[in-house]
């Protein structure tokens, strides 16, 4: 049991630290996106911002679960108590 | 065996972070699926916490409703399946002793029933007529055994899962619910402990737990009446001493009656079998069909998706 106690909580910091890569890319290269679609025509300029915009929401949206992963799992397990 | 449920604990962080990076890519690659599959992960983990953090909570209430549950009998101290084991033995050890004196019963009426008297001009089987009151007990000595054999698999059993349900197998329903790929199998245990640890107990106690008694008594009366015991083998040469034996065995002046006394035992042992194979055959039976009714039930609730159904990736 102990083993496999040590194996998960080393896949939940890989994980994590995955993750926040994972987050930072996403933010980058949304924000490279976003800036690349100011130099596009008029008629493909939207589809480059949404596009640009998405991909940094879903960076934000990772930073922020992680971030706040151990703070859910608080207040979580004292739902029911 | 009980379960650590840091292992759990971890399989619910391991979900929060999954699900923060899978809502997190859906929304950037634009995936429907991914997202809403992140999404689902996520309110799974929170339930998953929910009832980690509550497990002790949980299990004193489970153990304190099963403490109220007892039957009519003598076994009413523990929990449910505790009073459930302790009733079962007190079962097999009356099943035990009602076959040993079945046994001696059988061994009386077919001793009897074979004796052939040999006199100078003719011989006669007096007793010939008591091979098929030999064949009903034969039958229900087999009948007592198999009853006896399924009231000892149940207390072992019983013996196995009591202690475990709440100590392992709850626990590790927590731990597999909180992975995807096995939250399935992960309801099916914990409806599994709840349904094995309070209903099955309480639907086999609605049963009438059979009264032996009566029957113990007559055939006890039965087998040590000095009238009717066996005649020492040494002691089988003499014919009429045997025959003076059987005739008086069938004396109703002096208050025996070996026919119609075998014939009450043998009513009495039908009532007791009868009774027997209720409460070990049919009581466990019908119980595990509810069980079994409730466990599916209970899985789909544990077990299921809530919002978003998109299985596997």
């Amino acid at each position: 049991m102990a083993y496999i106690e040590t194996l998960l909580s080393s896949w939940l910091e890989t994980l994590k630290s995955a993750g926040t890569m994972i987050s930072m890319l996403l933010i980058i290269l949304g924000g490279l996106i976003y800036g690349i679609s100011q130099v596009q025509p008029g008629e493909t300029r939207g589809k480059w911002q949404t596009t640009g915009i998405a991909i940094v929401v879903g960076g934000v949206l990772i930073a922020a679960i992680l971030g706040a992963a151990d703070l859910i799992q608080e207040v979580s397990s004292n739902l029911f108590k | 065996m009980a379960l650590d449920l840091t292992i759990a604990g971890t399989i619910v962080a391991l979900s929060i972070v999954l699900s923060g990076i899978l809502i997190g890519l859906g929304r950037a690659l634009g995936s429907h699926k991914v997202e809403y599959f992140g999404r689902e992960e996520l309110i799974q983990a929170i339930i998953n916490a929910a009832l980690v953090g509550a497990y002790a909570t949980i299990t004193l209430t489970a153990t304190q409703i099963s403490a109220e549950i007892s039957g009519d009998g003598l076994c009413t101290g523990g929990s449910a399946i505790e009073n459930l084991l302790c009733t079962y033995e007190g079962v097999s050890g009356s099943t035990y002793s009602l076959l040993t004196a079945a046994v001696d019963l059988h061994s009386m009426a077919a001793y009897y029933q074979s004796i052939v008297l040999d006199f100078s001009t003719f011989s006669i089987q007096p007793l010939a007529h008591l091979s098929s009151v030999s064949m009903m007990l034969e039958a229900q000595v087999l009948t007592l055994q198999q009853l006896l054999l399924f009231s000892e698999i149940h207390v072992q059993l019983l013996s196995f899962f009591g202690p475990q349900l709440l100590t392992f197998f709850f626990p590790l329903g927590l731990v597999f619910r909180a992975f995807f790929s096995t939250r399935r199998l992960g309801g099916f245990l914990i409806a599994l402990s709840f349904g094995l640890y309070l209903l099955y107990p309480s639907m086999v106690m609605v049963f009438p737990q059979p009264d032996l008694n009566e029957t113990e008594v007559s055939l006890a009366q039965m087998n040590n009446n000095t009238n009717y015991t066996t005649t020492p083998i040494l002691d089988l040469n003499d014919n009429y001493a045997i025959a003076g034996k059987m005739d008086n065995m069938t004396n109703l002046t002096a208050g025996n009656d070996f026919t119609g006394d075998l014939t009450n035992s043998v009513q009495h042992l039908t009532y007791a079998t009868s009774s027997l194979a209720i409460f070990i055959i049919l009581a466990p039976l019908f119980s595990f069909i509810v069980t079994l009714i409730f466990i599916k039930e209970v899985t789909d609730i544990f077990g299921g998706e809530f919002f978003y159904s998109v299985g596997m990736l």
